[in-house]
């Protein structure tokens, strides 16, 4: 297992630079840069704006540097944890980020851990009782969730939230906490504006998670060495833990890789609607004012989620089931 | 008695691996304002390439003799097993998605029994018959394999039942 792990970080590593390549080509794709921006701002506004200090701001802020030279210092400054300078905000990426970050990280787990709590005994009853009442429900459920867009549903439960409770259900802590320090109450507002979130966000994922372990499952349980096993007399819930459950579950734990960029960038969208402190919201606005390390370094942090969440999944697959594909052999 | 090594070729790469890991690690340490998170992230990559590096050592070093009483195991330190003690026995694999498609990846061999554990990997001359060996020993003592460490004896062309011939001579020299 450790060599395998070793192999994993191996691959990790080259995959996060080339994702490092591409965010900082793509975020200086558009024509220009944040100072161009800037200017045609000033000039809209009828300022007047002096050459001589934006090329000493443009110096200031490494923008006249090689391509390379600028890329470079702002790999090695993330690899210090260093997020780089947020022009729009004229203050260091990190403290403009603040407890962002954290907050979205919660968000995110938070919704992952929802939709596997939810889906897995959902998606077994399903299986099991295929064609039951429950089922059916189930089902009707699972394709509402699936159909419903996640902003949709946000806006109808703010509706909702509005004009039968009374209740404002944006913002993910009471207005008296926010920019004040983490205390006990602090972390307890924040537990209670989680659940619609969590909600809005993971209905969809648990939608799809429940469909694919249902859809397992019954491929599982309907083999022969489960009816064998059943005609040896096995209970039923030893029959189904011992080894369909164990086999359906394998794309279950595969999907936590590409469920967690899902997630991040479904709850940009829900965010904006539901007015949540999270990175989505600033993401859009440094992508659109061509803030780069601000958006670079988002971008990144996103990747890196996505890349350890399949590096997770592909270790917890490797020791749930460590079988060789006979169809792919296992010569070296 | 038969004795068995690693072919120094096949740990080549883990040495590189480790070397790599190891000079990333450390340079990223000793070249930046160490914070907490630094220390944590880039200190446990160090240690855990650095006791890498440490098992490959010890599987270049290892020397596996089998006889028909006993698997003996010296390295840095010697252990000796009685077939007679050995009450487990896992063979489990591990690839990446793309060594999988690929027929790659490799296996690895545990035996536990008399208070004491070996484990070998698939590169190692003669893991085919240790582990042939093993699972015959497990069956003489009355025990019994999982069914993923049977299925996996069964792709190498192994019997957990032993109804099929032990590996010839030219199989149970090659790693797998």
């Amino acid at each position: 297992m450790l060599r395998y792990t070793i192999h994993r970080i191996m691959i990790m590593v080259p995959t996060l630079l080339a994702i490092s390549i591409i965010v900082f080509v793509i975020i200086q794709l558009p024509p220009g840069d944040y100072l161009e921006t800037y200017i045609a701002e000033l000039e809209a506004q009828g300022e007047a704006v002096d050459p001589a200090k934006i090329e000493a701001l443009r110096a200031q802020y490494g923008l006249d540097r090689p391509f390379i030279e600028q890329y470079a210092v702002w790999v090695w400054g993330l690899l210090q944890g260093d997020m780089g300078y947020s022009f729009e905000y004229q203050l260091p990426a990190n403290e403009v980020v603040g407890d962002r970050l954290l907050l979205s990280f919660v968000l995110s787990f938070t919704t992952i851990i929802f939709i596997y709590v939810v889906s897995f005994p959902i998606g077994i009853y399903s299986a099991v009782r295929q064609y039951s009442i429950g089922d059916y429900t189930f089902t009707f459920l699972g394709f509402l969730g699936l159909a419903v867009p996640n902003f949709l549903l946000a806006l109808v439960l703010l509706y909702l939230g509005n004009r039968y409770f009374g209740i404002s259900i944006g913002g993910l802590m009471d207005e008296q906490f926010i920019d004040q320090p983490w205390s006990m109450a602090k972390v307890g507002s924040v537990l209670q504006h989680l659940i619609v979130p969590v909600l809005v966000i993971g209905t969809s994922g648990t939608a799809g998670m429940i469909r694919r372990l249902r859809a397992n499952l019954l491929d599982e349980l309907q083999r022969q060495y489960v009816i064998t096993g059943r005609a040896k007399g096995l209970s039923p819930g030893k029959l189904l833990t011992k080894y369909p459950l164990r086999l359906a579950i394998n794309p279950f734990i595969a999907d936590i890789g590409s469920m967690l960029p899902q997630v991040v960038s479904g709850s940009a969208i829900v965010s904006i609607v539901m007015n949540l402190p999270t990175t989505g919201p600033m993401l859009l606005d440094a992508l659109r004012s061509q803030d780069m390390y601000l958006a670079g370094s988002f971008l990144m942090f996103l990747a890196l989620l996505t890349v350890i969440g399949v590096f997770l999944s592909d270790l917890a697959l490797a020791a749930l089931d460590p079988r060789i594909r006979l169809e792919g052999g296992a010569t070296k | 008695m038969k004795v068995y090594q690693y072919p120094p070729r096949t740990l080549v790469g883990d040495y590189i691996r480790s070397a790599v890991g190891l000079s990333v690690g450390l340079g990223v340490l000793l070249s930046v304002s160490p914070t907490p998170l630094i220390i944590i992230i880039f200190g446990g990559l160090t240690g855990l390439f650095g006791f890498f590096g440490y098992r490959t050592l010890q599987r270049h070093v290892v020397k596996v003799a089998v006889t028909e009483d006993e698997i003996c195991d010296s390295g840095f330190r010697t252990r000796t097993m009685a077939w007679t003690d050995l009450d487990g026995l896992k063979l489990r694999y591990y690839g990446t998605k793309r060594q999988q498609r690929g027929g790659d990846g490799f296996m690895q061999l545990t035996l536990a029994g008399g208070g004491t554990s070996f484990s070998y990997e698939s590169t190692l001359k003669g893991f085919r018959y240790i582990a042939w060996r093993a699972a015959k020993a497990v069956r003489e003592n009355g025990g019994s394999v999982d069914p993923t460490s049977a299925g996996n004896l069964l792709a190498i062309g192994l019997d957990a039942d032993g109804e099929r011939p032990p590996p010839s001579n030219d199989e149970e020299l090659d790693g797998i």
